[in-house]
């Protein structure tokens, strides 16, 4: 039996479910609305979401105060855990990640109900029946997969978080991917209610404008942050690997760029139908997550939610096909001036994405069709790279005429011409081994050019058109970041590893290590150990310290790695960056030293013996991130343009 | 010139990246074996993906890792010359990619753990 106040969460949420079911209810109607009727729909409303926010507030002080017989709280978290981190549980984990998406949506639905203005048009009240439907979704599968689940019999403490996740980035990459989730949600249902109610002015408002802006900005940074993850904690410096789960947390944001890259900005049906298909991979990457169709280095196991998120997608594509199909709309013709390079780059831009959007829908979705038909198999990372290569390069070759005062001969010239350079750089296998980085460094570099130039131009008019430069911010950081993606992944050098001792030193392909001193530390934290019955201490660590002279760079660096019991051996890797490489330092299992850190654990005073180190060198790594802060800076500059703008 | 049918242009764009897809597809469609499966002979020296249970591994000479995997009917045998990824636990489910060299096992050139987090 759960207690007070824990016990109230689930019945709050059924509770906060009832009252969205009648605040839409009531506002069905909105012919006949009444002002007592409109006021207790209001009321039903905000005491719904409220509802939603105390339940997650419960089951954060289940965290903090160590609610071991909550499942979520036994699962991933200890009484050692620390604070951050209990905060942080409800959206690290499974079941309370879907209440943390009830929780920002109701907070976004809240604020739009008391600041959106206009409260008792037609437009107001279907909008608010649309976003009724989509939070009584979120509201209802932590319902059925609840966070609250009770542990029987009860245990003095919990298992803990897994040490990979116990890291600054497991606290910002969740929220702000799930709040670029929700801000999807919000502009899909301001445009279908303009939809509904053929009002199309309100998708001039500050609000729609402003969330969809902020959902493309918020997603780009969440995948960004999720690679910066991977790469610095948990992949051995990869920050992507092509896992399903991974690309289908771009498709998404792949088609809202789409969306703001329509040939033809006016064209309401088409930006209506970008917009819908953003909505359902938002849904279907969802699905692919949490489902387990196939096997990924993400997800865990199979769960009836994502078949559940699939059947919510397919409802509400039929829905809205339905009504467009009821309201006998149709899409008007794209429009490209044949005479004008920009016209035609803009098209070919356009193109590129829809067409790595379709590249990386095929890639996700074979490998969920044959989980689903019980043929388990992978889509290598060699079909996206021979797939998204050609497409990339048609995008930076856009970025060139984009903007461009070129004529088509001229433009035609200088696209062969760079082609030919790549061609004959991809001979020579210069500057890289790589001979498909090759052919492709020479167009980024003079796409990259152009662009710089652009910038400069821009920088010099007196007016500043926030939206002018923050796309030409954004389109130089996204050649910044794809020659940093083929020039790191193209001469990245990677040592076998090399077994060291205290006062010893390798020389790692002209890294040299002087390992100074190897510290253990014995048996640190407690976690529950359910097999054995019985409270231990979390881990044990052992630190090396290590002199690290590559070059220039001479720095002195801890490297620390941990044994724990529940989750194997775990290192912490040392990035040393500069701006034209990282030297990537890491202590990896060994025998010796899990032996080591096994009776260290136990607290026998036990001396360090041998490690193994291995060190991986990566250039030019520098030009992805600096290329992410970029994009993210030229995504601000336009929102906020937008957002003072429509003031 | 105001081309109507802009569409078409479009879907000769799609239709090309659908041929691109196409050719990078065929090869690179991984499907993912059992150890049974593997241990039947049809996969002699030929490249494999195995998703498996690991249930046992060690360093062994040189820093190559040494993994046994099994499917609870077979079991297989792993050697590894790359980085070890990180936590890996025995009991838990790992994909080893390698080529088949039966008896010895597998030469493995890549090996998945799967990422702790469950989050999204």
């Amino acid at each position: 039996m759960i207690p007070a106040p824990f016990s109230l969460a689930e019945p709050f949420l059924f509770l906060a479910l009832l009252l969205l079911c009648l605040d839409l209810l009531l506002l069905s109607g909105e012919g006949t609305m009444t002002a007592f009727r409109s006021k207790t729909a209001s009321f039903a409303a905000m005491l719904g979401c409220l509802l939603v926010i105390t339940s997650y507030l419960l089951l954060t002080l289940g965290f903090v105060t160590d609610a071991f017989f909550l499942r979520e709280v036994y699962s991933y978290s200890s009484s050692s855990l620390s604070l951050a981190f209990k905060l942080g549980g409800p959206w690290i984990s499974g079941n309370g990640s879907l209440l943390f998406i009830a929780l920002l949506l109701s907070l976004l639905y809240l604020g739009y109900r008391r600041f959106g203005g206009q409260e008792n048009s037609v437009y107001q009240y279907t909008t608010y029946r649309v976003l009724d439907v989509i939070l009584i979704i979120f509201t209802l599968v932590p319902l059925l997969q609840s966070p609250f689940s009770e542990v029987t019999p009860a245990t003095p403490d919990g298992i803990s978080m897994s040490p990979l996740l116990q890291t600054f980035w497991v606290l910002i990459h969740p929220p702000v991917i799930f709040l670029g989730y929700v801000l999807v949600f919000f502009a899909f249902a301001l445009m279908v209610s303009a939809l509904i109610t053929g009002q199309q002015e309100h998708l001039r408002s500050r609000w729609y404008t402003g969330s969809l802006l902020a959902a493309w900005l918020f997603l780009a940074m969440g995948i960004a942050l999720g690679g910066y993850w991977s790469y610095v904690v948990l992949g051995w410096g990869g920050y992507w690997a092509w896992d399903p789960v991974e690309t289908a947390s771009l498709l998404p944001w792949l088609a809202l760029t789409a969306y703001f890259h329509l040939p033809s900005p006016g064209n309401k049906r088409l930006k209506e139908l970008t917009l819908m298909v953003t909505f359902s991979l938002v849904l279907y990457a969802t699905a692919v997550t949490r489902g387990g169709f196939s096997p990924s280095l993400h997800a865990f196991g199979a769960s009836p939610v994502g078949y559940l998120f699939l059947g919510i997608a397919l409802a509400f594509i039929v829905s809205f096909l339905f009504l467009f199909w009821k309201r006998g709309l149709h899409l008007p013709p794209l429009e490209v001036d044949l005479r004008s390079v920009p016209s035609i780059s803009f098209t070919i831009a356009f193109a590129s994405i829809v067409a790595l959007l379709a590249v990386c829908f095929i890639g996700v979705t074979l490998p969920v069709l044959g989980g689903i038909a019980g043929i388990p198999f992978s889509v290598g990372g060699e079909f996206f790279t021979a797939a998204c290569f050609p497409l990339i390069l048609a995008l930076a070759a856009a970025f060139i005429g984009c903007g461009s005062s070129l004529t088509r001969e001229r433009f035609a010239g200088l696209l062969i011409l760079t082609l030919a350079i790549g061609g004959i750089c991809a001979l020579l296998r210069f500057p890289t081994p790589n001979t498909l980085a090759d052919f492709g460094l020479p167009l980024l570099v003079v796409s990259g050019g152009i662009i710089l130039v652009r910038l400069g131009l821009t920088l010099r008019k007196k007016y500043f058109s926030p939206r002018q430069w923050g796309r030409t911010l954004i389109h130089f950081s996204l050649i910044l970041i794809l020659l940093g993606v083929l020039v790191s992944s193209a001469a990245e050098t990677e040592t076998m590893s090399v077994p060291v001792r205290a006062g010893s030193s390798a020389d790692l392909f002209g890294t040299s290590v002087v390992v100074t001193d190897i510290l253990v530390y014995p048996g640190v934290g407690q976690v529950y150990y359910p097999t054995h019955g019985f409270v231990g201490p979390e881990h044990a660590s052992l630190t090396v310290q290590a002199e690290v002279e590559n070059g220039e760079i001479r720095v002195q660096r801890p490297l620390v790695m941990s044994y724990y019991p529940l989750y194997g051996m775990v290192s912490v890797p040392t990035v040393i960056s500069t701006l034209d490489r990282d030297i990537y330092l890491s202590v990896h299992p060994s025998n010796t030293s899990q032996d080591t850190l096994v009776r260290a654990l136990m607290g026998a005073d036990v001396s360090p013996g041998e490690v193994v180190l291995s060190v991986k060198v990566v250039p030019f790594i520098a030009l992805i991130w600096t290329g992410i802060a970029l994009m993210g800076l030229g995504m601000m500059v336009i929102l906020v343009g937008e957002l003072v703008r429509r003031r | 010139m105001l081309i109507r049918p802009l569409y078409l242009v479009v879907l000769v764009l799609i239709g090309g990246s659908i041929f691109l897809v196409y050719s990078a597809l065929a090869p690179s469609i991984n499907p993912y074996l059992s150890v049974s499966q593997v241990r039947s002979g049809a996969y002699a020296e030929r490249e494999v993906q195995v998703l498996a249970i690991l249930e046992d591994w060690a360093v062994g000479d040189e820093g190559a890792l040494m993994l046994r995997l099994s499917d609870g009917n077979a079991t297989l045998n792993v050697t590894y010359r790359g980085l070890p990824p990180q936590g890996l636990t025995k009991g838990q489910k790992i994909v080893a990619i390698g080529v088949l060299h039966p008896p010895d096992g597998l030469n493995a050139t890549r090996l998945l753990v799967k990422c702790p987090s469950k989050y999204e």
